[in-house]
């Protein structure tokens, strides 16, 4: 079996990527201390990646002595986030070795991690995480995840789901609601798939990776857009704008919630602003205030979301 | 923005219950145990931020249809939670340890019928739970067809009762999203092979959940009110 899941190139006129504007991330716990989400971020010389990670605290709810009674979903997520730091440090070019260094990662939890423990079926993994991560290498930008946690586009067009979410549902939308069973999750005790997409931008724009936590409990999708950009446009500075995501998004979830950030492209933030006003005057109008049904007003927001995910 | 906007379960159980006479001595702890799950289940789920909107439980009480005849199977309605609580737990309470001749039970008749209970269909996010505690191994499917007692419809074996279940690409007769299926069950045939084949099943191996520790338990909740 091949070690990646590789998706086709997709590509219009290419825009080469250097150093990011900024990159940054947003995160927080539903319970000091107990956060089961991880995340990485990072950029050397014209490199850079975000990564996040989301352990499955359903699946890996075991508790292990030998990791101060922590779960085993709060310890994948932390070793496999560790894992890909180390790939990404030491050979980010051998994008076939990053399962590898996934695997190493979880071999070392299960060596350490205490057998006890009745329960059996399979409801239960050992050291289960998502992971959703953006690379940008070279000039060009290649997506790996597993899991429900997201890869996303941002740029004056909207939002764009880079990432296909390994979820027995329909859609972006439906995967909301329906609370759908993780068809593939990173894990020691089970082979698992990480998908590959590279992405070739053809304009400025702003990748995204994110846990669940942040887009999961709002209504839609183009909630989740509208609270990006709105929140970009509230705010006169990076720092302003992590800070009100962070304050809105606590707001409404009801999970940990990690999203890291790396914009390309654009002058200053100002410019950023101005290159998303017109799409977040639009946004707003057909599909925030309009008072359609959400299915409706899915069906003529997802041709954009989806578009990279039509090219795969 | 959001802040008005909450994701809401409507959550169904069905507890499924040995009352035969080998059970006479855990009995009361499993009457316990059954009356305790759902509350901590939803106490979870609110401390998590799962709000739940509606909530019913079922009881299904089963022994052996061929030692037993009519009272080989106890099946109630849901009972609406908190409004019926009290009738809930009076029929949880007035369950007794009796009969089953040999050792094999008829628990695959019982979760047959957990399994085709009248789930909630409607709201915005549901959980659909079966628990099943037991001290013995089942029987066959149809093990005691020529009971008179014995009902119609039942599924004829292990893989139409699969079926009934549903799997990743066919869906039962309950939704398989919320499903979940607890076993408090020795690792014997047929729960063996359900713990190990069907999705969604967490299995404690045990007498109906004898010997079970605090550690284990919180991880079966955990299970059952997370995403997975």
């Amino acid at each position: 079996m091949s070690m990646l899941n590789k998706k086709k190139k997709s590509s219009t006129k290419k825009y080469t990527l250097t150093k990011p504007n900024t990159i940054f991330a947003v995160a927080g716990e539903m319970v000091p201390g107990k956060g089961e989400d991880s995340y990485y971020y990072a950029t050397v010389e014209n490199n850079s990646i975000v990564a996040v990670f989301d352990g499955c605290g359903g699946i890996g709810s075991k508790r292990y002595g030998n990791y101060s009674e922590k779960t085993g979903a709060y310890v994948a997520s932390r070793a496999v986030c560790g894992g890909v730091k180390s790939w990404f440090e030491e050979s980010p070019r051998q994008d076939e070795a990053l399962k590898g260094y996934i695997k190493r990662a979880l071999k070392v939890c299960d060596a350490y991690g205490d057998k006890g423990g009745r329960l059996m079926g399979s409801l239960t993994k050992s050291f289960p995480t998502t992971a959703a991560m953006v690379c940008v290498l070279d000039g060009e930008a290649t997506c790996y995840w597993a899991g429900d946690s997201r890869c996303y586009l941002l740029d004056e067009d909207g939002l764009h789901q880079l990432s296909e979410d390994d979820i027995n549902g329909e859609d972006a939308l439906s995967n909301i609601f329906d609370d759908g069973v993780l068809t593939n999750v990173i894990c020691s005790s089970k082979d698992f798939v990480l998908h590959k997409k590279t992405i070739s931008l053809s304009k400025p724009g702003i990748f995204l990776t994110a846990t669940d936590g942040c887009f999961g409990y709002l209504k839609s999708p183009m909630d989740f857009e509208f609270l990006l950009t709105r929140t970009m446009l509230s705010t006169k500075n990076i720092l302003d704008w992590q800070t009100l995501m962070h304050a809105n998004i606590r707001e409404f979830t009801g999970d940990d919630y990690t999203l890291c950030v790396a914009a390309f492209g654009y002058e200053d933030f100002y410019s950023m602003q101005k290159s998303f006003s017109k799409r977040t005057a639009f946004v707003d109008q057909n599909y925030i205030k309009s008072p359609l049904p959400i299915p409706v007003k899915w069906q003529s927001y997802q041709k954009e979301y989806t578009k990279f995910m039509q090219q795969s | 923005m959001a802040s008005n906007y909450k994701i809401t379960y409507n959550v169904d159980m069905v507890f499924c219950i040995d009352c035969t006479g080998s059970m006479d001595n855990i009995i009361d702890i499993v009457k316990n145990n059954a009356l305790n799950f759902y509350h901590d289940v939803t106490s979870v789920m609110e401390s998590k931020n799962k709000h739940i909107s509606q909530l019913r439980v079922r009881v299904v009480a089963f022994r052996d249809y061929l030692a037993d005849a009519e009272n080989a199977m106890l099946v109630t309605d849901f009972f609406k939670l908190p409004e019926q609580s009290a009738d809930f737990e009076r029929c949880v309470r007035s369950l007794v340890a009796d009969g089953g001749g040999d050792d094999p039970e008829d628990g695959l008749e019982a979760l047959a019928y957990a399994i085709k209970s009248p789930w909630e269909t409607e709201g915005m996010k549901k959980r659909q739970v079966i628990v099943v505690w037991t001290d013995a191994a089942t029987h066959k499917l149809g093990f005691g067809r020529t009971s008179p007692y014995y009902p119609s419809g039942m599924a004829s074996d292990l893989n139409e009762l699969t079926a009934w279940w549903g799997g990743v690409q066919q869906t039962g007769y309950i939704d398989r999203n919320a499903k979940r299926l607890v076993l408090y069950a020795p690792d014997a045939p047929d729960w063996n092979l359900i713990s190990q084949n069907w999705d969604n099943v967490l299995h404690f191996p045990s007498q109906a959940g004898n010997g079970l520790s605090e550690l284990d338990y919180n991880q079966i909740i955990d299970t059952i009110t997370n995403t997975i």
